[in-house]
């Protein structure tokens, strides 16, 4: 028997209050026991580089072996299909874990679960929008297609494989700091990514901003303004039928009226982001030095890390492709293979439209075609870190999901009782298209490969060894008449229901073009002489400067094409600044004004880093819109002035037009005084500017960062002085820019440079987290080293990994 | 003096003691991360029981300490260290210290409870 000593009951009770209160997360820290603990924890972190290999033998029919070069881009080389995705979902989990599950759980309308109740109505809006619904219908398309599945599985296995090995103290850092461990991948994880990066190309829309327009403006106001095609065109293909009036002026809808739209007109800020664009061109070997065809390409994005892409080659019977896929989904996106090279842009294409309802007070019944029909509803569980779970009704009309109601009215009440029918949501097989993608031998295995593509709508360049070179509009494009889904539509209507799609055979495509170029840049598909009607969020400037610059060469080779890429020239800003100067003359200026206006005379739109004009150009040209477009301010729904080029049209075509006339002042101005009047503000802005950061250098004012995924500072890449802007080729921006840029000459032996931000690796302890940033960020490329074989790829690297 | 030496060899074999159970606990990766806790705990009731004079928080605490930095700093300097370079020195450093007196605070109270637990003091509970 012992005895007790009372006294021990204060430090045994401190030991466990202070073991508890280190055990659990406080605020928005990790629990710090746990995360400071030197064994496993965040210093642990230190020595996870090199994941170990313990994969529990008899999951693969033969070894696979997996080649890693000195960029630790990992080369796989397997005997069967199903081994060699297999090993990419091993492999890809192994470098990205943490960045494919969080994906995964961002498109399922999941955060609350790991980030908690901050995040319910993010996670309400996307169970609303109908991602996670979509995701779980596509899947149920992709299990029909048994190749399809077959290799979706083989992907999901290998990625589990890698989860079942891991330890707590070799989980990615990010799992540490927000406490939470992996969960068993699966199939509709890899779709859900699919949706998500679908989601990011597809989310445009303006229906409710040019509903308010075209009520606000009247017809030809409207059509002015916001023309269905700029002036200044370059389309993807030179379409020579019939010219369509819808598409280059539009009626207003009879039903479309302010008694259909009295519930409300406020339009929020959205977080979709117009210019997430891309470019990419084909260039013939009619027209190169080399005699084969060169594709280029660089798709631009919201600039994160670990980054968005990762790359790879993949080899195994029937298939050897080299280029980036999207962690958490099999197959490569973009790159080439022994025989095709192929590229995709976004196609811009609204796909997304508004319905206004008319629905019963208790969610059962709405109105359609003067019946009232039965409102469809199901309930979504939201699991929410540390609460209750919480549930929410999301009812489903024949248009699709009703997305805000009276119980979740969201930001935005505009758009309560309107439902969403939207590309996203139709079951598709992406999946597919891309496996066959990188298995097509020419031109005809490229057709078929994309055929089964659907969502986002994107364009496809295409170029092969035999000098085949194309362009692909292709998607699902609903057949509209004029202006349907460019404004809301009346939900109450059957007939405003969209049910067919253009056709294969009719959607935009060129192949082999006499000029022996093809460019697809976001502009429009199409010239106005296309039979169908179709809108979108398109821009003309950069496929404008890329047309200029590949016509007024004879040939080129892949310096020019690196040049073109990095070319930070704006196509727009050198038509604008004539225009703009033209006003300034005979103007008196003080001195300052009078020789930023010489200075400007001389250049010629370059945003090149040390460039001191594009900051004054930009500060001038900004400050001219704020002044035109001052009445649409006054709009309480406005959320955008008409596009560049009409403000351009009105400087030079009509100079007196009435938005030159500035609100609140006596006189009338035009042209000349708003541009004047300006001139001399922006040069007083840009003075200040210069005094107060000591620089004018366009580089110290573009500065672009690679935000971490969870917005955690230190393990972003922050503050790299840029060249480029959203208009030039170039279109380097704040937080978002070329992704991936890709140069390829198709041959015999393929040949191929590349460069993204970030690097192969998502963990923030190795040397690959970052380590391609820089060359990126100075306009460097690396030689991709495409292996013709596993002999070949055993010569030329230093470390692989059998997998058994 | 020879009290004294024989004290000071206590505290420095409870120290060699605490350092294995920290070490032996946690590079098995099993447990959960404070489970060190309870034989740190149990060491603080057998010493008593063996009626070793012991500087139980001091000693605790010390060993608690340099062995969860001293392990800290192992797997920095052995690496590129670029974890702790992201966050920046200073902010490295707060994260070595904050880890250190984690393992210090904890290893001294667990022993100083252990100890406190069977004592010869009159205020006692028998059992």
């Amino acid at each position: 028997m012992g005895r007790i000593n009372l006294e021990s009951v204060f430090p045994l009770l401190a030991l466990i209050i202070i073991t508890m209160a280190l055990s659990g997360s406080l605020a928005d820290m990790p629990p710090l026991g746990k995360f400071l603990d030197p064994f496993t924890g965040v210093v642990r972190n230190e020595r996870t580089g090199a994941p170990s290999l313990q994969m529990p033998g008899g999951q693969l029919k033969e070894p696979v072996t997996v080649f890693f070069d000195e960029r630790q881009v990992p080369h796989i080389y397997a005997r069967h299909t199903q081994d060699l995705y297999f090993a990419q979902g091993f492999v890809t989990a192994s470098l990205r874990l943490w960045q494919m599950d969080f994906l995964s759980y961002t498109a399922a309308g999941r955060l609350a679960e790991i980030l908690g109740q901050n995040f319910t109505d993010y996670d309400r809006s996307q169970r609303r929008q109908g991602m996670l619904e979509a995701a779980r219908s596509s899947l149920e398309l992709m299990q029909q297609d048994p190749e399809t599945i077959g290799i979706i599985r083989a992907y999901t296995r290998g990625v589990n494989a890698y989860i079942r090995q891991l330890h707590y103290w070799q989980l990615p850092i990010e799992y540490k700091m927000l406490n939470y461990e992996p969960e068993p991948w699966s199939d509709l994880k890899t779709v859900l990514v699919m949706k998500y990066f679908a989601n990011t190309l597809s989310g445009y829309e303006e229906d409710f901003d040019m509903t308010s327009l075209m009520l606000a403006l009247g017809e030809e106001k409207f059509n002015k303004y916001f023309p269905g095609f700029a002036t200044d065109l370059s389309p993807v293909v030179n379409t020579k039928g019939a010219k369509n009036p819808a598409l280059s002026f539009l009626k207003k809808p009879d039903y479309l009226n302010y008694d259909f739209m009295r519930a409300g007109t406020t339009v929020p800020d959205r977080t979709w982001n117009p210019s997430l664009g891309s470019n990419s061109w084909v260039v013939s070997g009619k027209k190169t030095r080399s005699g084969r065809p060169i594709l280029c390409n660089d798709p631009h994005l919201n600039l994160t890390m670990p980054a968005i892409w990762l790359e790879m080659q993949l080899s195994a019977p029937g298939v050897n492709v080299y280029g980036v896929s999207v962690p958490g989904t099999p197959a490569v996106v973009i790159g080439f293979n022994e025989d095709i090279a192929w590229g995709i842009t976004n196609g811009s294409d609204d796909v997304k439209d508004w319905y206004k309802l008319k629905i019963s007070a208790d969610y059962k019944k709405y109105e359609l075609d003067g019946q009232w029909t039965d409102l469809k509803s199901r309930t979504e569980e939201i699991k929410v870190r540390g609460r209750k779970t919480v549930t929410d009704t999301v009812y489903m009309a024949a248009q699709g999901p009703v997305v805000y109601t009276a119980a979740f009215k969201g930001a935005d009440r505009a758009r309560v009782n309107h439902a969403l029918r939207w590309s996203l949501h139709i079951p598709s097989n992406e999946i597919l298209a891309y496996i066959k993608l990188n298995r097509a031998r020419n031109y005809s295995g490229y057709q078929q490969a994309i055929s089964s593509y659907s969502c986002p709508v994107l364009n496809f360049t295409f170029a092969s060894k035999e000098d085949t070179i194309a362009v692909n509009h292709q998607g699902n494009v609903a057949v509209k008449w004029p202006g349907q889904g460019r404004f809301v539509l009346d939900g109450t209507q059957s007939s405003h229901l969209y049910t067919h799609y253009i056709p294969a055979d009719s959607q935009p495509q060129s192949c082999n073009p006499p000029e022996g170029i093809l460019v697809s840049a976001n502009q429009h598909p199409t010239t106005d002489r296309y039979p169908y009607y179709y809108n979108g969020y398109y821009s003309e400037h950069r496929a404008n400067r890329i047309r200029e610059v590949l016509l007024q060469k004879d040939t080129v080779d892949i310096d020019d094409m690196m040049q073109l890429q990095l070319d930070n020239t704006a196509y727009f800003a050198v038509r604008a600044t004539p225009a703009l100067l033209h006003y300034l003359q005979g103007s008196k200026l003080p001195a300052q004004a009078a020789q930023a206006r010489q200075q400007l005379q001389a250049w010629r739109g370059q945003y090149g880093l040390k460039d001191e004009n594009a900051l004054l150009y930009e500060l001038w040209w900004n400050k001219v819109k704020d002044y035109t477009w001052d009445e649409f301010r006054n709009y309480p729904f406005i959320s955008r002035v008409p596009d560049d080029y009409v403000l351009l049209h009105l400087l030079t075509a009509e100079p007196g037009n009435e938005y030159f006339d500035q609100l609140g002042t006596t006189q009338k101005e035009t042209a000349q005084e708003v541009v004047t009047a300006a001139f001399r503000e922006a040069v007083q802005a840009y003075d200040s500017i210069r005094k107060t950061t000591g620089s004018a250098e366009w580089g110290q004012h573009n500065k672009v960062t690679l935000q971490h995924m969870l917005h955690v500072a230190k393990l972003g890449v922050r503050n790299l002085p840029s060249a480029g802007a959203p208009g030039a080729v170039n279109a380097m921006s704040a937080g978002w820019g070329p992704s991936w840029r890709m140069i390829v000459e198709p041959g015999d032996r393929p040949r191929a440079w590349g460069v993204y931000p970030g690097g192969q690796s998502g963990d923030p302890a190795s040397v690959y987290y970052d380590n391609f940033a820089a060359t990126w960020n100075k306009g460097g490329y690396y030689e991709l080293k495409f292996f013709m074989s596993a002999d070949e790829a055993a010569k030329q690297t230093s470390r692989k990994w059998i997998l058994r | 003096m020879d009290t004294q030496i024989k004290q000071h060899n206590r505290d420095i074999h409870t120290a060699l003691i605490l350092a294995a159970i920290l070490l032996g606990t946690r590079l098995t990766d099993i447990f959960p991360w404070w489970s060190f806790v309870i034989p740190v705990l149990i060491t603080g009731v057998v010493i008593t029981w063996y009626h070793w004079k012991v500087h139980s928080f001091f000693v605790g605490f010390i060993t608690g300490f340099t062995v969860w930095t001293g392990v800290s700093l192992w797997f920095c300097f052995t690496s590129d260290s670029l974890i702790l370079l992201r966050f920046g020195w200073s902010a490295g450093a707060v994260i070595l210290l904050a880890s250190g007196l984690i393992g210090g605070i904890l290893t001294a109270l667990a022993l100083y409870t252990g100890k406190s637990i069977v004592s010869n003091k009159k205020k006692t509970l028998s059992l």
